[in-house]
C-alpha cells in the first residue's frame, strides 16, 4: 500500500476527500464511455441548486431487455419540478445497440411516462413473456407493461395499482409468499405535498433545505401478485408492524437462512429494517434483533445505497450501505448462526467513506480475481456543502475499493479520470452491458448527465456468467431470489439474484464471476449449483469465458 | 439524513489544555508505550518566536466553557490581527473541530504545527489533529498524530485512547486492546475519569466481538454501562450483544436506554 498525505487532498476545487489507503497497482479500470454510448442525457429532479427535499434524490434507472433480443436497454424514469411534478420531461429508453452504444427508443416504445420518478422495478408481472416496468412516483406510482414490438402501456390501473398518493423511492420485486409469480414491495420516504413546500433548516450554522426530520414518514406498502393483478397486503402481512420510517431502498434475498425472501430495508436517518418472511405472506421485522438495523454503536445511520456480496466467504449475504458525510459506509456481515455484524471496520470499508456522501453501490468483482469489489458513486444533498463547513464538496468523487487480502484499499488512479471527476451522482445500475464478460455501469446524477462507464478488464478467459431461465415459473423466470454457487477446486463463491437495486435502481439478474486467469495446463471444471427459489435445485458444468444459461 | 458515529472529545483533555493553564505538558510518570511513538517531526530549538494575543484568553474561557462559535469569532479576529498567531490558529481549529467541520479543522491545526511556534499548549495539537484525521476518515495521519502526542505527552490518555480506535479501524485487534488498557492506566482513580474509562471498556468489548469472544464482549459493555451509564452508544452495543446472547428482555432495556440518551429524535428540525 501507499498512501497520500495532505497531498491528496484534490486542492483547487476546494474539496478534501482525506487521505487513504491506496491499491498499487490499480487493476481495476474504466473508462468514461459515454460521449460514444449515444447516451446523451440529463436527468432532471426539480431546480438547480435543490431548495427541497424531493429534489435531491435523483432519478434512477433499470435494466431491462425490453426488446427481447437478449442484452440489456437502459431506461431512466426521470424526474419533474415542483412547479409542475406530473409533467416532468418524460422517461428516456435506450435501446443496446451492442458494443456499448444506444440509441433513444422512447418514442416508438410509447413510454409516454412524466410523473416525477425516483426508483423502478423490473419483472413480468403478468409472465407473457415481456419484462414489465414498475416506477416508484411522487404522487400515484405506475405500472409499464411490456408488450409486443418492444412498446409500453400503462397498466397501473388494471393491475390495481397507483391508488396511492406517497412518495416512493424503491420498489423490489420477489416471490414472497413462492407462488411463482412476482410480488412488490414500495418503499416509500415521507409525505410531502408540492404545494406546500417544506421550510428549511440549518446544518452546520448554514440555512439548508429541511428534512427528512421534522417530516412525517411514510408507511411502506406490499402488494400480492395474483395472477398479474396487485392486492395491498400491507397491513395484513405484518410489515406494517415496522414503524413508519424514511425509506429509501430495498433488497430482496433469503437473508434467514430458510429459503424464503426476506426482505431489507435501507431508511434514511432511522434504523434499517430486516423484513423475515415468515410464510403465507406474512412478515416480521427482526432488523435490532438481527444486528443490521443500526451500527455496532446502535446508531441509525441514513441508508442510502445497498449492495449484497459474501464478503466473509460463509455462502451467506452480506450487506454492503451507503450513507450520509460524516459518518461512515457499513458492512453489515453474516454471522455464523444468523444475524449480522456490523464489520465495516474489520474489512476496511468505512473510513475512506467518511467525507463522502454515497448512493448505489456495487459489490462485485470487477477485475475477476475472484473476490469482491466495492464501487459507491457519491454526491452531497446541500448545495451548500464545501469543504470548510461539511467537510466535503457538493461534488463528489467516486469511491473504488479492491479487495486486497482480508480488507477493501480505497483505489486511487489519476490515470482514470471518471474515478476523480467530481458530481453529484445517485443512482446506477452495474451489469456486462457490452457482453464482453466484465461489470459496466451507467451512473445517473442530480440534474447531472448521465455517465457510462466502460470496464476495461476485457479478458477473454477469466469469467463466467450464468443466467437463469426458469420456463417451469413463467411468472419469475429469470429466477428472482435464486441463488447460484460456482465451485471450482475447492474454491466455492456464490451470487443471488435478487430484488431491489443499488439505489432507486435494478440489481443485474445474471451471475457474475471472476475466476481468476486459468493455471498453464491444467483446467479444472466449473461446477455451478442453482438454487431455485422454490428449494429445487439444478447443477452444471460451465466453461470460462462464456455466458451460460442454466434452465429448468 | 445527518446521523453520525458519535464521539464527545473527552473532558480530560479539556481540564489538561483548558483549565490547567493551558500548560498540560508532561504532568505525569512516563511509561513504556504500547506503540512506538514517532519521533516528534519539529526541532525543538531555533523555533520562531512565540506569537501572543491578548484575547487568546478569553478564546480559551469561551472554549473552556462549550461557546465554539464564539470562540471562533474572537480567534477569527484574533489571526486578522496577527495571522501568524500559531496558538490562535490552534485554539480556532479546536473551535471548528468542536462544530464537526474537520478538514478546516485539519488546516489549522497543521498550519499551527507547521509554525513550529512554541506556546503553551503547543504540545496538545497533535491530540487534536488525531482526532480530526480520524473524522476525516484519514486513520494513518491520525496514527501519526495520536504518536507524536504520546510521545510528548506520555500520560496522554486520551491519544492512547485514539490509538486504540484507530487500530480497531484498521483491524489490528492486539494493538488496539493495548493502547486501551494503556489508555484506563492513565486515567485517575474511580470515579474520575470514570467518563472515559466507560468509553475505552467498550472498545475493549468491541475488540472481544472481533476475535468472536461474544461473552467477554457483553460484559465489557455491562461493565462500561455500569461505570458510567449515560454514553448512548454503549447502550446500543449493549443491546446488540444482548440480542445475540438470546437476552431479548435486556436488549429491549438497553435500547429503551439508549433511545432516551440519544440525540435527537426524529420528529425535530434538523440543527447543527
Amino acid at each position: 500500500m501507499r498512501h497520500f498525505g495532505n497531498a491528496c487532498l484534490v486542492v483547487g476545487v476546494g474539496v478534501v476527500f482525506s487521505a487513504i489507503a491506496v491499491a498499487d497497482p490499480p487493476a481495476i479500470r474504466f473508462e468514461d464511455a459515454t460521449p460514444a454510448s449515444g447516451i446523451d442525457f440529463t436527468t432532471t429532479s426539480g431546480v438547480d441548486p435543490s431548495t427541497q427535499i424531493v429534489e435531491v434524490k435523483g432519478g434512477g434507472v433499470a435494466l431491462i431487455d425490453y426488446d427481447r433480443d437478449g442484452d440489456l436497454d437502459v431506461l431512466f424514469p426521470n424526474g419533474a419540478t415542483v412547479a409542475a411534478p406530473s409533467r416532468g420531461p418524460g422517461a428516456r429508453l435506450y435501446q443496446n445497440l451492442g458494443g456499448l452504444k444506444f440509441r433513444d427508443a422512447t418514442a416508438e416504445s410509447g413510454l409516454d411516462h412524466h410523473a416525477w420518478s425516483f426508483g423502478c422495478a423490473v419483472g413480468d408481472v403478468d409472465a407473457d413473456g415481456y419484462d414489465d416496468v414498475y416506477v416508484a412516483c411522487l404522487g400515484g406510482d405506475r405500472l409499464w407493461r411490456g408488450a409486443p414490438g418492444g412498446r409500453f402501456v400503462d397498466g397501473t390501473s388494471a393491475a390495481g395499482l397507483g391508488l396511492d398518493d406517497d412518495w416512493s423511492t424503491s420498489a423490489t420485486f420477489a416471490d414472497f409468499d413462492r407462488d411463482g409469480d412476482l410480488d412488490l414491495y414500495v418503499t416509500n420516504y415521507l409525505r410531502y405535498d408540492p404545494e406546500h413546500p417544506v421550510a428549511n433548516a440549518h446544518f452546520r450554522g448554514l440555512e439548508v433545505l429541511g428534512g427528512p426530520k421534522g417530516l412525517v414518514p411514510s408507511p411502506d406498502r406490499l402488494h400480492r401478485n395474483d395472477g398479474g393483478r396487485f392486492v395491498d397486503v400491507s397491513d395484513t402481512s405484518g410489515i406494517r408492524t415496522a414503524k413508519p420510517s424514511f425509506g429509501l431502498n430495498a433488497v430482496a434475498t433469503d437473508f434467514t437462512h430458510d429459503g424464503r425472501a426476506d426482505l431489507f430495508v435501507g431508511n434514511d436517518s432511522m434504523p434499517n429494517f430486516l423484513l423475515e418472511n415468515l410464510g403465507g405472506m406474512t412478515f416480521r421485522e427482526v432488523g435490532q434483533q438481527a444486528g443490521c438495523a443500526t451500527t455496532i454503536d446502535g446508531a441509525a445511520q441514513a441508508t442510502m445505497g445497498l449492495a449484497l456480496g459474501d464478503i466473509n466467504g460463509d455462502l451467506h449475504p452480506d450487506i454492503l450501505t451507503t450513507v450520509f458525510s460524516d459518518d461512515t459506509n457499513t458492512l453489515f456481515a453474516s454471522r455464523p448462526r444468523g444475524g449480522f455484524d456490523d464489520a465495516s471496520a474489520r474489512y476496511g470499508v468505512g473510513a475512506p467513506s467518511r467525507t463522502l456522501c454515497g448512493w448505489a453501490a456495487a459489490l462485485a468483482d470487477l477485475d475477476h480475481d475472484a473476490d469482491e469489489d466495492i464501487l459507491v458513486v457519491n454526491g452531497h444533498v446541500y448545495p451548500q456543502a464545501t469543504r470548510e463547513i461539511m467537510n466535503s464538496s457538493y461534488r463528489q468523487p467516486k469511491l473504488l475499493m479492491a479487495r486486497e487480502g482480508a480488507r477493501f484499499v480505497a483505489v486511487s488512479d489519476p490515470s482514470q479520470r471518471w474515478l476523480s471527476e467530481l458530481r453529484r451522482d445517485r443512482s446506477a445500475v452495474f451489469a456486462d452491458l457490452d457482453a464482453d464478460g466484465d461489470i459496466d455501469a451507467v451512473v445517473t446524477g442530480l440534474n447531472e448527465p448521465v455517465q457510462v462507464l466502460r470496464n476495461l478488464h476485457d479478458s477473454p478467459v477469466d469469467w463466467v456468467e450464468i443466467e437463469l431461465d426458469d420456463a417451469a415459473t413463467p411468472g419469475n423466470r429469470r429466477g428472482v431470489g435464486a441463488r447460484v454457487e460456482l465451485t471450482q477446486s475447492a474454491t466455492t463463491q456464490v451470487r443471488w439474484i435478487v430484488g431491489g437495486g443499488p439505489f432507486q435502481s435494478t440489481a443485474w439478474n445474471i451471475a457474475h464471476f471472476g475466476i481468476g486467469a486459468p493455471r498453464a495446463g491444467e483446467e479444472l471444471p466449473i461446477n455451478v449449483r442453482v438454487t431455485w427459489p422454490d428449494g429445487e435445485c439444478t447443477t452444471q458444468t460451465v466453461t470460462r469465458g462464456t455466458r451460460a444459461k442454466v434452465s429448468r | 439524513m445527518t446521523w453520525m458515529r458519535p464521539y464527545r472529545p473527552l473532558p480530560l483533555i479539556w481540564v489538561a489544555v483548558l483549565f490547567t493553564g493551558l500548560v498540560p505538558g508532561c504532568s505525569g510518570p512516563a511509561a513504556p508505550a504500547p506503540e512506538q511513538p514517532a519521533a516528534p517531526s519539529a526541532v525543538v530549538d531555533s523555533r520562531p518566536p512565540t506569537i501572543d494575543h491578548p484575547n487568546l484568553p478569553i478564546a480559551a474561557r469561551l472554549l473552556r466553557s462549550g461557546q465554539f462559535l464564539d470562540a471562533e469569532i474572537v480567534l477569527r479576529t484574533v489571526l486578522r490581527e496577527s495571522p501568524d498567531c500559531a496558538r490562535a490558529k490552534f485554539l480556532l481549529g479546536v473551535a471548528v473541530m468542536k462544530q464537526k467541520r474537520y478538514a478546516q479543522a485539519r488546516d489549522l491545526l497543521e498550519g499551527s504545527l507547521a509554525s513550529r511556534q512554541d506556546f503553551p499548549d503547543a504540545v496538545q495539537v497533535d491530540h487534536f489533529l488525531g482526532w480530526t484525521c480520524y473524522y476525516l476518515g484519514d486513520l494513518d495521519a491520525a496514527k501519526r498524530a495520536f504518536q507524536a502526542h504520546v510521545h510528548a505527552v506520555p500520560t496522554a490518555a486520551d491519544s492512547y485512547f485514539g490509538l486504540g480506535v484507530v487500530a480497531i479501524d484498521e483491524d489490528r485487534i492486539s494493538d488496539a486492546e493495548q493502547a486501551l488498557r494503556r489508555s484506563m492506566e492513565l486515567l485517575p482513580p474511580p470515579p474520575h475519569g470514570n467518563r472515559d474509562r466507560a468509553k475505552a471498556l467498550a472498545r475493549l468489548g468491541d475488540c472481544a466481538l472481533r476475535r468472536d469472544h461474544a461473552d467477554e464482549a457483553l460484559a465489557l459493555y455491562e461493565e462500561s454501562s455500569q461505570v458510567f451509564a449515560d454514553h448512548a452508544e454503549v447502550w446500543g452495543k449493549l443491546a446488540h450483544a444482548y440480542e445475540q446472547a438470546g437476552r431479548v428482555d435486556d436488549a429491549k432495556a438497553a435500547r429503551v436506554r439508549q433511545d432516551s440518551l440519544a440525540s435527537p429524535p426524529v420528529g425535530q428540525q434538523v440543527s447543527p
